[in-house]
């Protein structure tokens, strides 16, 4: 009977893109992320899913190095991107960054025109040779955002001028134009009314097929909706990490079950 | 007897109706209306203290910018010209030359005051000298008639605006009783009227018995210079030190010492800074004293804190999520900084500045101690590097030194160069509020 | 047992719904037990009124069917919760079957009651029906208790009710083949056992749900299939 199972959620073993191993993050005194170690893959939206204060968004800034901003914060452990680990003492986190794209929780467009916006990234990092060059670059960055033809005929518009959906497909734009080869996300739709949320959502399914996407969700049932595999996050743990078809009906970890079915907080 | 248990059938109570106000809402009302009518109260004192000491600083100082002139017209001869410049005393020929010929005028005109020689002198002034350096510069209008404004002596001009009165009068050698009498005539006849007082303006300070060639512009320039020097170092470096300050020194006790010292200059009496000024800037490094640079150098001194303290706020309230979404793109701080971080915060660094320099273009204090006086301002200087290191004066101090002569006239000069240094402050801080509204930006 | 939903509410409409199955459990094992006794005492009145309570069985069902899908789309259920759901829609299914062949015994009363009784038939079919109404009530019993072994037990006591047909059904072959005047009888005595074999099978799927809901996998296949008269001999 088993061949007879629906073979579309069925993931492809993908390659590793992000590898984990006993992490730890102090913020101070403060122990805030234990013994972290998860395989992230490539190709693949895995979703961070736990209550408030669990760590999940603390591990996801380490990922691009953003801890790096916080001077009380500390980080141990080995995180590899492609076999390199990201915090050797030669790795400009700058460079990483432009490997390493984010999207925030509140969109956060340059106070300056659209086009603008989405061409900051590639000139500072010089990635086009000429104007044309960047013409280019910042259209299919737009359309790979699913916000072309809302914004074509006004690219030199103010970017702060749009509503909150059309804002955060800017930001994921401007993420995507320094092509990144992993995406990460935090809490991206939290700030948006159902439509456009259903919107960024279409957009991740259709990123997943370039990128290694990584998203913080407060929302079980966007975890569920977008992502193949998901890691649940409890009090700076990973308690379970897994298949989200798996963990949603059938998960391994009580803890797991507990939160997911509304038991505790 | 009677029967207080409760029974069932007691009313709930009742419930109060929208429409009418409870005793507490109508107390509060009350208080608060009150409260409205103090702080409306307070408004209008703080007013009526404004147009009070604008209505007085006007009355006082306008007159200033009326001059009494003695309008004449006569022709020099070649032979008069030749005479003149044969004499020893030249300007003192001149004079004579001219009281002639205002006498003749007036004979002429028919007048029915008694006047002689002496009496003219002490309305017109003496203006020989005025009248020799005409002819030296344009021989080729000797022998024709040429008209000539001249100033009214200081007392002369004091009648006409009503300082002097026929009451407090006092004859003395400058001006006696019967004077005024024929002040009055030639008022009359059109010889003496009041014109506008440009050389209050674009004048230079004069002599301590001259109050009424007394001019500001000397020092107009004296404070502009001044200010150059001040915008040009306090803004880089107030800039460029809050951005350090904020963005990019490590949280330590250190940061905090500087942070609290620079809050702590801001407080500091400005008179310290001038003996600053004149310990270091003079004494030490040997500037040229009552030069604008040194001026401009103190007042850099005293603006900067100002300019720090505005700066920092501006940069501290852009929002991090900007700051946070130029990283996350791959920015270095350095470039989220200057490309989003500046650009945001430059309408509140910009009003800092102007209000900064706002400040500094009214001190007096320091700018004494260093040596710009008010009677330095005797010449404009010749060239613009000149312009830094000749010695001047600047607005606030020319005024002190006027409002600090023995004569009455030197009394509304100062008053009239308030009026002017008020303009300036008044355009300055109203160039910030555009600047502020034209920049502000929504985010 | 688990701990409570943080939303009361959720906590309250699963347990109604488990009461509805509850309550139609009862009163399937009731309309079992009735019908048995009114077959082998031929009363046509108890009969009658096993026959008429198969609506109130009817109408569960489809109260429940509503419920389960109103949870569903207002709780969007996840894990244990989903497969409480779920399995409580495929229980009020199984049990309104096992309803609907009690009233089919009942409806043969009637018809029995015209003929001879058959020897022995009347013990057998009561021991089948005993069998099968204590495999309902164990299942049941496991599906409060969330017990799989018990559910487990009560899929492998299937396997005896099929058994009991078998002997059931070469009984009534040789009594119609000795004397043809008993074919009407053995024929309908014949569905009435098909039918109870039926409403064992209908036991044993309530039990399968059990232990999908307490394990989350189905069970095997290993299901004992004990009927053996389709197949040739």
């Amino acid at each position: 009977m088993n061949d007879m199972r629906i073979v579309e959620r069925k993931v492809d073993t993908n390659e590793v893109k992000i590898a984990a191993k006993d992490v730890q993050v102090y913020y101070g005194d403060n122990h805030a992320i234990k013994d972290v170690s998860v395989e992230i893959e490539d190709k693949t939206v895995t979703a961070f899913i736990g209550p408030s204060g669990c760590g999940k968004s603390t591990f996801l800034r380490c990922i691009n190095r953003m801890n790096d901003t916080i001077d009380i914060c500390r980080v141990t452990g080995d995180i590899m991107i492609d076999g390199e680990d990201i915090y050797d003492a030669k790795v400009d986190p700058v460079q990483l960054r432009a490997k390493v794209g984010m999207v925030f929780q509140k969109p956060n467009p340059f106070p300056k025109s659209i086009y603008d916006n989405v061409a900051y990234g590639p000139k500072i990092h010089g990635l086009a040779k000429n104007k044309a060059d960047l013409d280019n670059i910042v259209e299919n960055a737009l359309r790979r955002g699913a916000i072309w033809d809302e914004v074509k005929d006004r690219l030199h518009a103010p970017g702060t001028g749009l509503s909150g959906g059309q804002q955060q497909r800017i930001c994921i734009a401007r993420a995507i134009a320094t092509e990144p080869e992993v995406l990460l996300m935090d809490e991206p739709c939290s700030a948006l009314d159902p439509i456009a949320t259903a919107q960024v959502e279409e957009l991740i399914d259709e990123l997943r097929k370039s990128y290694s996407v990584v998203i913080v969700t407060h929302s079980m049932q966007q975890a569920a909706r977008v992502s193949q595999k998901t890691a649940f996050f409890h009090l700076g743990h990973l308690v379970e990490y897994g298949e989200t078809t798996t963990i949603f009906t059938n998960p391994v970890d009580p803890r797991t079950e507990s939160y997911i079915t509304g038991r505790i907080g | 007897m009677t029967d207080t248990s409760m029974t069932p059938t007691a009313a709930a109570p009742k419930k109060s109706s929208l429409l009418v106000q409870d005793a507490r809402t109508r107390k509060r009302n009350a208080a608060e209306t009150r409260f409205r009518m103090y702080g409306m109260a307070a408004i209008a004192v703080g007013l009526l203290f404004l147009v009070f000491l604008f209505a007085s600083i006007l009355r006082s100082g306008l007159p200033a910018f009326t001059q009494t002139v003695v309008e004449i017209e006569f022709t020099l001869t070649q032979e008069q010209f030749d005479t003149a410049e044969s004499k020893m005393l030249k300007t003192g020929e001149y004079q004579k030359i001219f009281v002639n010929a205002l006498t003749q005028q007036l004979d002429a005109s028919g007048l029915e005051v008694a006047f002689d020689g002496k009496a003219i002198e002490r309305i017109v002034g003496k203006p020989g000298g005025t009248i020799r350096s005409f002819f030296l510069e344009n021989s080729d209008r000797i022998g024709t008639p040429v008209s000539f404004e001249l100033a009214a002596s200081s007392r002369v001009d004091g009648y006409l605006n009503g300082r002097i009165t026929r009451d407090t009068l006092v004859d003395s050698r400058f001006l006696m009783a019967t004077d005024l009498d024929l002040v009055d005539a030639l008022q009359d006849a059109g010889i003496v009227k009041g014109a506008f007082n440009w050389n209050f303006i674009t004048g230079t300070d004069s002599g301590v018995d001259n109050p009424g060639g007394a001019g500001l512009g000397a020092s107009v320039i004296g404070s502009f210079f001044m200010m150059l020097v001040v915008l040009f170092l306090s803004l880089p470096i107030g800039v460029a030190a809050s951005i350090y300050l904020e963005e990019f020194a490590p949280k330590n006790r250190w940061t905090d010492l500087i942070e609290v010292n620079i809050s702590n200059l801001a407080a500091v009496p400005s008179i310290v800074f001038g003996i600053l000024g004149l310990a270091v800037f003079i004494q030490f490094a040997g500037f040229p004293q009552s030069a604008p640079l040194v001026g401009g150098l103190v007042l850099t001194l005293m603006t900067l804190p100002t300019i720090i303290i505005s700066t920092r706020a501006s940069l501290a309230a852009v929002p991090p999520s900007i700051r946070d979404a130029a990283l996350g793109v791959g920015a270095s701080k350095m470039q989220s900084v200057f490309h989003h971080v500046l650009p945001l915060a430059m309408p509140g660094i910009l009003t800092g500045t102007i209000i900064g320099l706002a400040q500094a273009l009214g001190e007096t204090a320091p700018l004494l101690l260093i040596g710009m006086v008010g009677f330095v301002a005797r010449e404009y200087p010749d060239g613009f590097v000149s312009g830094f290191t000749d010695a001047n004066s600047a607005m606030p101090a020319q005024i002190y030194t006027w409002a600090s002569r023995a004569d009455p006239g030197f009394y509304e000069k100062a008053w009239g160069g308030i009026i002017i240094l008020l303009l300036f402050l008044i355009t300055m801080n109203a160039i910030a509020v555009l600047l502020r509204r034209r920049f502000e930006r929504r985010w | 047992m688990h701990d409570k939903h943080i939303a009361s509410a959720f906590d309250r409409d699963l347990e109604a719904i488990q009461a509805q199955i509850m309550k139609m459990g009862g009163l399937v094992e009731n309309a079992i037990l009735e019908a048995a006794i009114s077959l082998e005492t031929r009363d046509e009145e108890r009969a009658e009124a096993v026959r008429k309570s198969d609506k109130a069985i009817d109408a569960l069902e489809e109260l429940i069917n509503e419920e389960a899908a109103r949870v569903i789309a207002l709780r969007a259920p996840t894990a244990i919760d989903l497969r409480v759901v779920l399995s409580v829609i495929k229980v009020s299914a199984n049990l309104e079957r096992i309803g609907d062949y009690a009233k089919n015994l009942a409806k043969r009363t009637g018809v029995l009651s015209q003929m001879e009784p058959v020897n022995g038939s009347a013990g057998a079919l009561r021991r089948m029906a005993k069998e099968v109404e204590g495999m309902l009530k164990d299942a049941l019993d496991a599906y409060v208790a969330r017990d799989a072994e018990l559910a487990q037990d009560v899929i492998d006591r299937d396997i005896q009710v099929d058994q009991m047909y078998n002997a059931l059904f070469r009984e009534f072959l040789t009594f119609m083949m000795e004397d043809p005047t008993n074919i009407t009888a053995c024929m309908h005595l014949h569905f009435i056992a098909k039918n109870i074999e039926r409403m064992g099978d209908h036991v044993t799927s309530i039990a399968e749900q059990v232990v999908y809901l307490v394990t989350g996998a189905i069970p095997d296949e290993a299901r004992a299939k004990g009927d053996k008269t389709s197949l040739p001999s």
